[in-house]
């Protein structure tokens, strides 16, 4: 009982199914897979759990209203997001459901259709028809609970929404939860359950025999599986081709989002608020303003495409397009809050639609790929799903009686009583030393994070396990201490301490090395 | 033969901007100045321009890995990464006293590099250490 | 329920930095004898530890001394008398009663119930992405100051190929710093067109090593996935709008941060203080004391100010402030407020609450300006005036008013003083 994260040690030389993808449908596959058996391998060439697309996830568990009817994805959204308070039970995970408010303005319906009607027409459709399209689209899909909002009770619920709002959608089954916290959740449970997960560890070839497949080759050796799942997000097509079992293609799309400062934008909205654009261009449902489930605000994401896998980077185009979307919905809203931006890539086929299935060229081999928006909120109907196609590749159908849904959770001080402090501190006196001051983090929390069930390797790593670095200095008073703990930690120089992995050194040498250095090679000279 | 050479001074706000004239090395005359400090100040970098200099030399036992020291007085500034290339291969041992000597007359200098701090070694630390 | 030991000093004077110790020494000379001083790092000094150079002082102490040798003068006066020092002590919060929430390793989570207290927890660096650069994130983007921790107090290079954006003095002070631990500045970028640093620091960090300092430019790209690679500078226009074409590819391995400081308030705001968006920072009257009775505050928490000398003074102003509400109490009359006049950015105290008493001004101007006259208006009556050669808003200046001047000008215009101004004038237009 008890899986592991291996750092250094080899594969094994078998398993009887393994996942590529450490994403949140991986993860996701990997704990519904170890209820039922622990001969499971999670790989991910990354050295952290949804450490490419899941961890810029915007965290959006959406209702599903907008998603194309007859979709997979359309159909796994609204399961999943039905199934996604069950889902969460047990990792220590907060799932909060504060709803969507889709808002009516002016420029909800687009000029080709309000430009040749008359005023009074375009404000009635927009007032009484529009909502009833929308909760009638809704009931279609499945959709619990929706209301229609007329705009004195919008600016009730939410004072700051610009007063050229004319009627409101509530969607009340929307929610927000953590996509790397809930990844990682779910990773450790599988683990705490027998799975084994392998980071930094690449994926380069599958082979096939007789049309069925053999093993995954990696850069760290080889495993033979008679079941594998490509949950490879952004290179799922690479890996698919790999087995054979390809034909799609991945396009990469990217989006930025910006995040505020807590203090200041904690109340700013209540619910998620977005504003509704019938017939809008683009393959984004267009984002909104989501008070995170850590209590900032968020405003985006943009959507656009983009050729390189790697491309996270953020134009000034971007941050001004975010801005300017949301400055009609939020006329006063405090822009010089910002604290920071992030980015991340989509996965989306040219289909725009979800890929979940046993390949047929391939047996053994299934795909779940095109995981796009709304892969987090589709995240448990994914799980269920996959199982389901696994049962019937020979997985056992039984659970097992020793899986424990409970994952422990550490500590959390900045969420302890007094009294609660003061044990931890008695027993730990690392729990009184505050490393991160923005976010209160205690030097035993990040600790607890190098040493823990998915040890936290580089500063980044810290950040997403405990928050250090996540307020509003962004790092400048912690940034050191960090990785001066995990140096001490790891044993390792801290000249090794890297930002994500890779290249990302952090200190270049200890001072007077670099002159040092140049009186050697003027002495050479 | 005349050369001219401008400077800005220093020395307050006002940060004039100086001409210099001067013939074979000797300070023939200085305009733009506002006041007297100016016009020193001129002469002075034309001739012979000084700085402190401070930087951190290595601590052995110490509370810090560090020590910042500092020039008691300015040196030369050509001599200025000289200096600190001899002070990077310096190393003392806590417990150090503000103002301690710690490499007298400087290259040659006359001017003596001193701890800018007390630092003391933990379990010697007072107030200005850990509690 | 463990039973905990709770401090009732008379004063609690939260951050130990200059700030912090010149007020805990002014009540400590005006009387006070129960004085506690909390520190969140491992020694007392704040942002002096770290800032090594010399330029510290010469009002104060008519020396000039490195940042060190400030606060170590400092220290050795707190060590001579009974003031309680906690270092590595984090305030967590505190109440608008002003009862304290703070924690260490070695007490756990302590209480301190103070008669009055002191805010002296200075400032923090503004942050990429509050100046918006676009590009990656990668490793080697860092603001000045934790460069120079890194540098100074630590040990450790951050980089070897360094780009500085912003000519603050901080951003001066590091180009310089670099250079002398052997690190390669190629130059320090400057959005506006003018330098944001006193000129002594251009010459003694730029010039002295030839390194670039150029106005009117930014970065507008961070290259660079996982360490920077490199950063793309551009000239802006009038408006601060990069302008495309003058985009240029930057070699580094570091982009050095020196956008601006921002008074750390966030405690101020747990204790309900009132902060003034100008200066973001609390409003206080001529003594320090904020809106919150018995809730002073001094140092760069209440405004960035450029030399520490003036942070010592208005430390001991409000130390004196905490000293005179523990031992006399005080009633407050109404607010006279204090208004920023012509090319006045802000004044502080914002406001007076006792006429009866001399007040010293710090203010700064809005633009730059040469041959002008800086005034005090009790009302509409001139009682101060001062000129400057040149003025600019790097510089902060000063100026006061004594209780006699404000007697004057009540009965020169025959009633009570009900506002006070700061302003600055054109030298030859003033009457």
């Amino acid at each position: 009982m008890g899986g592991s994260i291996q750092q250094s040690a080899p594969l094994p030389e078998s398993a009887g199914v393994v996942i590529i993808g450490a994403g949140i449908s991986g993860c996701s596959i990997a704990r519904e897979v170890s209820r039922y058996t622990d001969d499971v391998v999670i790989l991910d060439k990354e050295p952290d759990v949804a450490d490419e697309t899941t961890k810029a996830n915007n965290a959006e568990v959406h209702s599903g209203i907008g998603e194309k009817t007859g979709t997979l994805k359309q159909k796994l959204n609204v399961k999943g997001n039905r199934m996604y308070d069950e889902f969460v039970e047990g990792l220590g995970i907060v799932l909060k459901r504060q709803g969507l408010l889709i808002v009516i303005t002016p420029r909800t319906l687009p000029d080709s259709i309000t430009g040749w009607l008359p005023k009074r027409v375009v404000h009635w459709l927009l007032e009484k028809v529009v909502p009833r399209l929308v909760i009638r689209n809704g009931k279609k899909k499945g959709i619990p609970g929706q209301t229609i909002l007329s705009r004195e009770e919008i600016f009730e619920r939410e004072p700051h929404v610009t007063r050229n709002a004319i009627a409101g959608v509530f969607d009340p089954t929307y929610g927000l939860v953590s996509p790397y916290k809930l990844a990682m959740a779910l990773a450790e449970n599988a683990i705490q359950n027998g799975a084994k997960l392998f980071l930094d560890t690449e994926v380069t070839d599958i082979k096939v025999e007789d049309g069925a497949v053999a093993s995954v080759v990696t850069d760290r050796g080889e495993i033979r599986a008679p079941i594998v799942v490509n949950a490879a997000g952004v290179f799922s097509d690479k890996v698919a081709d790999m087995a054979g079992a390809g034909g799609f293609e991945i396009h990469p799309r990217k989006g930025a989002s910006l995040l505020f400062d807590r203090d200041i934008t904690a109340d700013y909205v209540h619910s998620s608020v977005a504003e509704f654009r019938m017939f809008h261009k683009g393959h984004s449902k267009g984002g909104g303003a989501m008070p995170t489930a850590e209590g900032n605000l968020q405003l985006g994401p943009t959507a656009i495409e983009t050729g390189d896998r790697y491309d996270t980077s953020i134009s000034a185009e971007e941050i001004e397009e975010i801005f300017e979307r949301f400055y009609y919905l939020l006329p006063d809203f405090p822009r010089s809050a910002i604290i920071s931006a992030f980015s991340g890539i989509r996965a989306p086929t040219a289909e725009e639609d979800f890929i979940i299935e046993a390949s047929e060229k391939t047996r053994g081999f299934v795909n779940v790929a095109g995981i796009q928006s709304p892969g987090l909120a589709a995240a448990p109907a994914v799980a269920e799903m996959v199982i389901g196609i696994l049962h019937g590749l020979g997985v056992p159908t039984t659970p097992r009686a020793d899986f424990d849904p409970v994952r422990p959770t550490p500590p959390k001080f900045s969420e302890l009583t007094e009294d609660e402090r003061d044990v931890l501190i008695e027993d730990d006196p690392a729990f009184g030393h505050i490393i991160c001051r923005c976010e209160t983090v205690t030097e035993a929390e990040v600790v607890s994070a190098i040493h823990g069930t998915i040890p936290a390797k580089n500063m980044d790593m810290v950040k997403r396990r405990t928050r250090v670095g996540m307020g509003r200095c962004q790092g400048g008073f912690c940034g050191f201490r960090c990785a001066e703990i995990i140096a001490r930690e790891r044993g390792i120089p801290i000249t090794e301490v890297t930002k994500d992995g890779g290249d990302s050194w952090v200190f270049a040498g200890e001072t007077k090395h670099l002159l040092a250095a140049e009186a050697t090679d003027e002495a050479e000279q | 033969m005349a050369s001219k050479h401008e400077y800005t001074c220093i020395n307050c706000p006002m940060s004039c901007a100086l001409e210099l004239v001067e013939e074979n090395g000797e300070v023939k005359s200085v305009t733009g100045a506002q006041c007297k400090v100016g016009e020193k100040y001129a002469a002075e970098e034309f001739t012979d321009p000084r700085r402190v200099v401070t930087t951190t030399v290595g601590v052995r036992h110490g509370l810090l890995p560090l020590l910042p020291v500092r020039t008691t007085t300015a040196i030369p500034r050509r001599l200025i990464l000289d200096a600190t290339r001899r002070l990077a291969e310096v190393v003392v041992d806590a417990p150090v006293r503000n103002g301690q000597v710690i490499v007298p007359d400087i290259l040659g200098t006359g001017v003596d590099v001193i701890a800018s701090r007390d630092l003391d070694t933990p379990a010697g630390a007072g107030v200005s250490g850990v509690v | 329920m463990i039973a905990k030991k709770k401090r009732t000093p008379q004063l609690a004077v939260i951050g130990g930095g200059p700030a912090g110790l010149g007020a805990a020494l002014a009540a400590s000379q005006a009387g006070l004898d129960d004085i506690v001083i909390v520190e969140r790092d491992i020694e007392l000094g704040g942002i002096l530890p770290q800032c090594i150079h010399d330029g510290f002082g010469s009002k104060v102490f008519k020396e000039v001394l490195t940042g060190p040798q400030y606060a170590q003068r400092y220290i050795d006066e707190i060590e001579k008398t009974n003031i309680e020092v906690l270092l590595n002590t984090m305030v967590l919060g505190i109440s608008p009663d002003r009862a304290i929430t703070a924690v260490n390793s070695r007490e756990g989570m302590i209480r301190i119930e103070p008669e009055t207290v002191v805010l002296a927890m200075g400032c923090r660096e503004r942050s990429r992405h509050q100046v918006f650069i676009p590009g990656y994130r990668p490793a080697g983007v860092i603001t000045a100051g934790a460069a120079q921790r890194d540098i100074n107090i630590e040990g450790l290079m951050p980089g070897r190929k360094i780009v500085i954006l912003g000519s603050g003095d901080i951003g001066l002070i590091m180009a310089r710093r670099f250079t002398l631990e052997g690190a390669h500045v190629e130059g320090v970028y400057e959005i506006m067109d003018h330098p944001g640093g006193l000129p002594r620091n251009i010459v003694q960090c730029c010039y002295d090593y030839d390194i670039p300092l150029r106005l009117s430019h930014t970065v507008t790209f961070i290259h660079g996935k996982k360490r920077v690679e490199g950063v793309t500078v551009a000239h802006v226009d009038e408006d601060l709008k990069a302008l495309k074409d003058t985009e240029r590819f930057i070699d580094c391995d570091t982009l050095v941060l020196s956008v601006g400081l921002i008074p750390e308030n966030e405690l101020s705001r747990h204790a309900g203080v009132e902060i003034d968006p100008v200066t973001a920072g609390p409003f206080v009257d001529e003594r320090m004391e904020t809106t919150v009775d018995g809730v002073f505050a001094c140092g760069n928490v209440v405004n960035v100010f450029d030399l520490v000398d003036y942070v010592t003074r208005s430390s001991e102003v409000a130390g004196r402030g905490a000293a005179e509400y523990v031992l006399q109490g005080r009633k407050r009359e109404a607010p006279v407020k204090v208004l920023p006049g012509r090319n006045v950015k802000y004044v502080v105290p914002q406001f007076v609450s006792d006429l009866g008493r001399d007040v010293d001004f710090y203010f700064r101007v809005e633009h730059p300006e040469k041959a002008v006259t800086a005034r005090v208006l009790a009302g509409t009556s001139p009682v101060k005036s001062k000129k400057h050669k040149m003025v600019h808003p790097p510089e902060m200046l000063t100026a006061s008013a004594t209780v006699a001047d404000i007697a004057e000008a009540a009965k020169a215009e025959g009633r009570k003083i009900d506002s006070l101004m700061v302003e600055v004038v054109d030298s030859g237009k003033q009457a």
